[in-house]
């Protein structure tokens, strides 16, 4: 039927459209997730690229310099380490051990200059309790 | 205490799982057993209010023996913010998750319409079974009881972040969202068991469905204004996979209300509908998962892998059922009908229903790359803002395009002719508007295209309603302010809609100003200096400082704001450190108007004199949250009109409008 022709017809060019569108938005638009360890460990054949790496801030790694809104520290998995270099603001919840997200491009000496921060949304992140840690009140005796 | 409390939720898997072997096995005939299964569905809603009552009472006498009051609250906390602590964690928002479903189906089941007497059961059946598998997850993984094994001095307390009104209430809202669209999946999925090819379940899940979207919606929008007003970024939506979690199921969940539309008019769509609502379903438990697992790094998300794989179990088991059930009744629900004529109303809300479905799946798609682009084996990939914008947008678009056009077309006839004479005028006036807009200097492309259909589906809404009220101030009723009163309430479906789809359009406008033309600049000011932004001129004069009851202090300012010439007077930024917690919070200082905000940020500072600035202008933001308010009251509208009695008298039974709706069996659109 004449009918089902055209309105499949329609169907296939509104599905391909948003192939192409995604295909095309995937090329250009998404960018390489790594670890602080992958990092690491190809820092060769990653320098020059845009990429997003997330990791917690290092304790003690903080140095901000409001006027200049530079933010400089380093990001890490409890075992190595990228020093991070950012300009812009501090955002509230950035402290020592804050999960955090970056993105931007990898230089030569190894510093990574982001553009992007994200911290992690609080109510999610399970502080530390004052007195009793977690971990022994769950298997502590009354 | 915390023992009752926990008893009582296995209880609830006890009572769950008996509720829904005593409809399988109950339904059709045995009328005691069905009963008793009802029975046991109200005995599991009073079991987890019991419970959640018990976790609401400690949170807000502060009982730190108990771990979860201790992680989230502390000794000054407002009273408001012990309440919303109750889902301020995983182990609360999945009890207040299991509650609402508890109490949900409940009140679903008991409140059957005649129509539904047959299906009841089943549907009994599908909620049992989704709140045993909830319950077991809080009772076991999640449990919110745990107790400390010395009860710590202080509590880790509420990060301020949270401690406002907007994170009271955005989760709440989300939730009854979410788990609202258990019931008509539910009440599907008891249609598909039983062969049924009518749309009884559509009719009688159409109150819950939309209750269920309103509150999806608002709870979205709410999220975004929270996030915009709290977080000091300057914008309200970052497709962070959290975020993404709680669009899809709302798309999914507006393609679904408006295919369901054909369905109970033609008969068509059938098995896309039963499709549809588990998938809206399926994204909402998919969601959760998202957030709980760890899976995804986001923001947002919780991290835990144990409870993300019984969700997951939970996902993959209904998936499998939903699929076996849509299978093996497929011809049952093959259609009658066929799609006539390409330019009918059931083909523009089949293609509006491919654009929500396909916009969905390139979301997911996005959201889900970093863990599809490891299995395909490529390196692993993100996608941000730039991707879900560049291809969510012109889907979004699409669609509110085909909302200014959708009330042109017929149902099952050709509408070329009418459609020329209804939509011109929108037309006109769309075009006339982006030719304003380019000569005042406005140059880019994708923001006068989207203009151009925003304009064009509002001033569209605006026409139906404003020739619908002509007809009947011609008709002889009575004003104008009667008629559209009188049109409100008899064809309130209709008018509704009208609403909605104004509203969509006023914040697709906001999306666009405020996406596209923001201006925003980073400034060290020093005492006395003055510094321009756009039409404002912003004066600092110095930091000042303030105690609150000897928890907070404030360190803030008092700027000066001309625009134009003219004081509109002062703005104050401000920085709040509170004994609790190690970071202060910034509260961010907005001056809006209808045209747009100025949006400023204390980011920093040495010493009084000198401080530093985030000022931003966000231009028509103030659309998105008044178009907000307006979908709400069309949602109210489409809905809410039942209550109000209209009687026979008052029909006007000569207008051809009315002919025609009763010659073709009366039901409104």
């Amino acid at each position: 039927m004449k009918t089902r022709v055209r309105v499949g017809f329609a169907v296939a060019i509104i599905l391909t459209a948003m192939g192409f569108l995604m295909a095309s938005s995937l090329q250009s638009s998404s960018t390489y997730y790594f670890t602080v360890a992958e990092v690491h460990g190809q820092a060769k054949q990653l320098t020059g690229r845009h990429l997003r790496v997330a990791g917690e801030v290092q304790v003690g790694s903080i140095d901000y310099n409001p006027e200049a809104f530079h933010l400089d520290f380093s990001i890490t998995d409890g075992q190595r380490s990228i020093p991070v270099a950012y300009k812009g603001v501090r955002p509230n919840n950035f402290t020592d051990q804050a999960p955090v997200i970056v993105e931007g491009k990898l230089e030569k000496g190894g510093l990574f200059r982001v553009d992007r921060l994200l911290v992690q949304c609080p109510s999610k992140y399970e502080t530390e309790l004052p007195d009793v840690s977690p971990q022994q009140s769950r298997t502590g005796e009354i | 205490m915390a023992e009752m409390a926990s008893f009582a939720l296995w209880l609830t898997v006890m009572l769950f799982v008996y509720a829904a072997a005593a409809f399988t096995l109950g339904a059709p005939a045995n009328r005691r057993l069905v009963t008793s299964g009802q029975n046991a569905l109200w005995g599991a809603a009073l079991m987890t209010t019991f419970s959640s009552g018990v976790l609401l009472n400690r949170l807000i006498a502060l009982d730190f023996s108990f771990a979860y009051v201790a992680s989230h609250t502390s000794t000054h906390l407002p009273l408001l913010y012990r309440i919303s602590a109750f889902w301020a964690g995983q182990e609360g928002s999945l009890l207040l998750w299991l509650w609402l479903l508890a109490v949900m189906a409940a009140v679903a089941i008991y409140t059957k319409p005649e129509r539904m007497r047959e299906l009841m059961p089943y549907a009994g059946a599908v909620l049992a079974l989704t709140g045993a598998f909830f319950a077991v997850i809080v009772a076991l993984v999640a449990n919110p009881f745990d107790q400390l094994a010395s009860r710590p001095f202080e509590g880790a307390g509420l990060n301020l972040l949270l401690q406002n009104p907007g994170m009271v209430v955005h989760p709440p809202l989300l939730f009854i969202g979410y788990v609202g669209l258990a019931i008509p999946f539910a009440f599907g999925m008891a249609s598909l068991w039983r062969r049924r090819s009518d749309d009884a379940w559509l009719k009688a899940s159409r109150p819950w469905l939309i209750f269920s979207w309103l509150a999806l919606t608002v709870g979205i929008v709410y999220g975004a204004k929270w996030a915009y007003v709290e977080l000091g970024w300057g914008g309200y939506w970052g497709w962070d996979p959290v975020e993404n979690a709680s669009l899809m199921p709302w798309l999914v969940a507006t393609a679904f209300i408006h295919s369901s539309i054909v369905q109970k008019r033609l008969g068509m769509f059938k098995i896309w509908n039963v499709v549809l609502i588990a998938t809206a379903f399926g994204l909402t438990l998919f969601g959760t998962y998202l957030t709980r697992s760890g899976v995804l790094n986001s923001v947002h998300a919780f991290g835990d892998r144990a409870l993300g794989n019984y969700i997951l179990a939970m996902i993959i088991t209904a998936t499998l059922a939903v699929g076996y059930l849509i299978l093996s009744r497929w011809s049952v629900l093959r259609s009658q009908h066929r799609i006539q004529r390409l330019w009918s109303k059931e083909t523009g809300l089949l293609t509006a229903n491919l654009l929500f479905v396909t916009a969905t799946a390139a979301v997911f798609i996005g959201t889900m790359l970093p863990l599809l682009s490891e299995w395909v084996g490529a390196t692993r990939m993100t996608a941000g803002p730039p991707f879900f914008n560049r291809v969510f947008v012109p889907f979004a678009l699409g669609i509110v395009l085909l909302a200014g056009i959708g009330p042109a077309l017929r149902w099952r006839t050709s509408s070329g002719r009418h459609m020329r004479t209804r939509l011109m005028i929108p037309a006109v006036g769309a075009l006339l508007i982006v030719g304003v807009l380019i000569v005042l200097g406005m140059r880019r492309h994708m923001a006068l295209l989207a203009v151009a259909i925003a304009s064009f589906t509002g001033l569209g809404a605006l026409y139906e309603m404003g020739a619908g009220v002509r007809r009947r101030v011609k008709g002889g009723s009575s004003s104008l302010v009667g008629a559209f009163g009188s049109m409100l309430v008899r064809q309130n479906r209709r008018y509704g809609a009208y609403f909605v789809h104004l509203a969509l359009a006023i914040m697709v406008i906001g999306f666009t100003g405020s996406s596209m033309f923001a201006l925003e600049q980073d400034t060290v000011m020093h005492a006395g200096d003055t510094v321009g932004l756009g039409s404002y001129e912003v004066t600092f004069s110095g930091l000042k400082e303030a105690r609150t009851d000897g928890v907070e202090a404030v360190v803030y300012t008092d700027l000066d704001v001309k625009k134009n010439g003219t004081g509109i007077g002062p703005l104050r930024p401000e920085t709040v450190f509170t004994a609790n917690s190690e970071e202060p919070a910034s509260e961010v200082a907005i001056l809006g108007s209808l045209a747009e905000d100025l949006y400023v940020v204390l980011s920093g500072w040495s010493g009084r004199d000198t401080a530093m600035f985030k000022m931003i202008i966000n231009p028509m933001v103030s659309w998105i949250w008044i178009g907000m308010y307006l979908m709400v009251a069309g949602t109210l509208v489409a809905v809410g009109m039942r209550y109000i009695p209209v009687t026979a008298r008052d029909r006007d039974r000569s207008h051809p409008a009315v002919l025609a709706q009763l010659s073709e069996g009366g039901t409104k659109e």
